[in-house]
């Protein structure tokens, strides 16, 4: 891509999707930092609308694998498509980032942070048009935040924190998500407020990819687990990615298992504590 | 009453002190404009840095070209431009980002000094580079200073909403294919312009006063962007001309006046601030939720 075509403002990337394409292929994948794999040959293929739980340990690489996705970090080796072209020729990719990450004192209105999702839109040296604004209305009210559009982010609860970033991917339109720990800090009635929108995203076929720690929320809200660290250990429905084998494969030390007459129990996923991810427990 | 009139307008009797005035106002608005920026972005200490790294160009210049603005102001410029370079060249391997600042600045520094020592009337000089020398802006001087501050306050509004989103969340300017690069460039080079602008007005020792403290100051006070560049901007306008009054009336060093009005700004905004920040964000919310 030319640098004065980029400067200019001209050139938005729009390749256009080929829908024959899968909305997003890894194919053998690996990524060093320094020496070590954080990747590696990380390889999988989703479907268009589907819902789809990032699992593992803290460490494993859940984050970098979300970055490599949204074309912020080029992998050392294989290949990211989304609907057959490589991360940096769209911006239908979202990455929705954990609340710890952003200044949450950062002097923005809810509306502010929306509009963000459409700077490429509105393109250089442009001001937001009435459609622009209609979108970002559109998006707020999806996510059920339409009267708290004046409010500086930060004096929002965690769950409309996380709502308005969901609805700046909105404005984006994005057809893919991804989203780093939405649920990490959220009350249950917030975490079902987000479920709540998630459902309404598969009514538009908005493709969703979301780490979390609690494995209970992604056995029984998403379509399709990945169990990873550093490699996928096990991709598919909960039954199948579940089991003692695998998921004592992914987490080693990390937890415990028991064999109870009921079943197999999962004793604390010892997250938090140390790793580079910085995941919090409230 | 007329004493007060008299006391303000005794002053601009004075051609040196009304262009005095007029480049501190310029000053002072100009560099709220890319502080408030520098404030958001954690930039603080970089900002700091390249002020006190433009010595040496200033310093080459002047030594080429003696006391000549434009000859200044290119010198200045370049050696900005050189030491951010530098910066991001050092800190790509495995010496720290703040370790790379503060082995440039005080090289750069050093150089500056060391060349400025070569000239005889090396104390005056200094003193003027250090800590500025706003009653010596020539009319020249003042039309440089103006229209490349316009240019800055332009380019920020131009780019307002890329600044933004780069500022707040740098992923998502990353996933929008903004030029990322040449955007953090772009802003670098709006801040080594403006601190090279103001190097008359506060000199390199105070220059992070004018472009941290009254962004700091308005960072209290606002909830959106916009109005904290415009609160900043104020605050700056504002320094400056209390701050060259008070430096007349006084006797002070013009420079160190105007840093220590804003200095005050931002004491007296830093006490009063939170109590009536939160009462605004209150109103302001019980006004949004009756509206809807």
């Amino acid at each position: 891509m030319e640098l004065a075509e980029k400067v200019s403002g001209l050139h938005v990337p729009k390749k256009e999707h080929d829908l024959s394409q899968p909305i997003l292929r890894l194919a053998g994948i690996f990524v060093r930092f320094n020496g070590t794999y954080v990747l590696q040959d990380i390889s999988f293929e989703l479907k268009i609308g589907e819902h789809v739980a990032v699992i593992g340990p803290n460490g494993a690489g859940k984050s970098t694998l979300f970055n490599v996705i949204a074309g912020v970090l080029s992998p050392s080796r294989g290949n990211v498509h989304v609907y057959g072209h490589t991360p940096d020729e769209h911006i239908c990719i979202a990455y929705v980032p954990q609340r710890s990450e952003v200044d949450l004192t950062f002097p923005v209105n809810v509306a502010d942070v929306v509009m963000m999702g459409r700077v490429c839109k509105i393109g250089f040296l442009r001001r937001p048009r009435r459609g622009d604004w209609a979108v970002v209305h559109d998006a707020l009210a999806l996510v059920a935040m339409t009267h708290l559009t004046g409010r500086q982010i930060g004096e929002l609860s965690g769950g409309q924190q996380q709502r308005v970033f969901i609805a700046r991917a909105l404005a984006q339109e994005a057809a893919l998500i991804l989203l780093d720990e939405p649920f990490t800090g959220l009350d249950a009635q917030s975490q079902e407020g987000i479920f709540s929108i998630f459902e309404k995203l598969r009514q538009r076929d908005v493709t969703l990819l979301v780490s979390t720690h609690d494995l209970n929320l992604a056995a029984e809200r998403f379509d399709r687990l990945m169990l990873l660290n550093r490699q996928v250990i096990g991709f598919g429905r909960a039954a199948d990615v579940f089991t003692p084998a695998l998921l004592s494969q992914a987490y080693r030390g990390q937890m415990r298992l028991i064999d109870t007459p009921a079943g197999t129990m999962v004793l604390n996923d010892t997250c938090c504590d140390h790793g580079h991810e910085g995941h919090h427990h409230a | 009453m007329p004493e007060v009139w008299q006391l303000l307008t005794d002053p601009l009797q004075y051609a040196f002190m009304t262009r005095g005035l007029a480049a501190a106002l310029i000053v002072g608005i100009v560099c709220a404009v890319p502080g408030t920026y520098i404030v958001l972005r954690g930039m603080a200490l970089f900002g700091n840095a390249l002020a006190h790294a433009i010595l040496p160009g200033v310093a080459v210049a002047y030594l080429m070209g003696g006391s000549s603005q434009s000859w200044l102001f290119a010198g200045g410029l370049t050696a900005g431009i050189i030491t951010s370079l530098g910066i991001g060249m050092l800190s790509k391997g495995s010496i720290k980002q703040d370790t790379a600042v503060g082995v440039m600045f005080t090289g750069m520094f050093a150089l500056g000094i060391a060349l400025i020592s070569t000239v005889r009337s090396y104390t005056v000089d200094l003193t003027h580079f250090l800590f500025g020398n706003v009653l010596g802006v020539a009319a020249s001087d003042l039309w440089l200073i103006g229209i490349f501050g316009a240019l800055v306050v332009l380019t920020i509004i131009l780019f307002y909403k890329e600044f933004l989103v780069l500022s707040f969340d740098p992923i998502l300017a990353q996933t929008l294919r903004l030029p990322v690069t040449a955007l953090n460039y772009l802003l670098l080079l709006l801040i080594a312009v403006t601190i090279v602008l103001s190097l008359q007005t506060v000199g390199v020792a105070l220059m992070s006063a004018m472009l941290v403290t009254p962004a700091a100051a308005a960072s209290l006070f606002s909830r959106r962007l916009p109005v904290m560049m415009a609160l900043a901007a104020g605050i700056g306008a504002t320094s400056a001309v209390v701050g060259l009054y008070l430096s007349y009336y006084m006797n002070v060093a013009s420079g160190p006046a105007i840093v220590l009005v804003i200095t005050a700004f931002f004491m007296l905004a830093f006490l009063f601030s939170p109590s009536q920040g939160r009462l605004k964000a209150w109103l302001a919310a019980k006004r949004e939720s009756a509206r809807a």
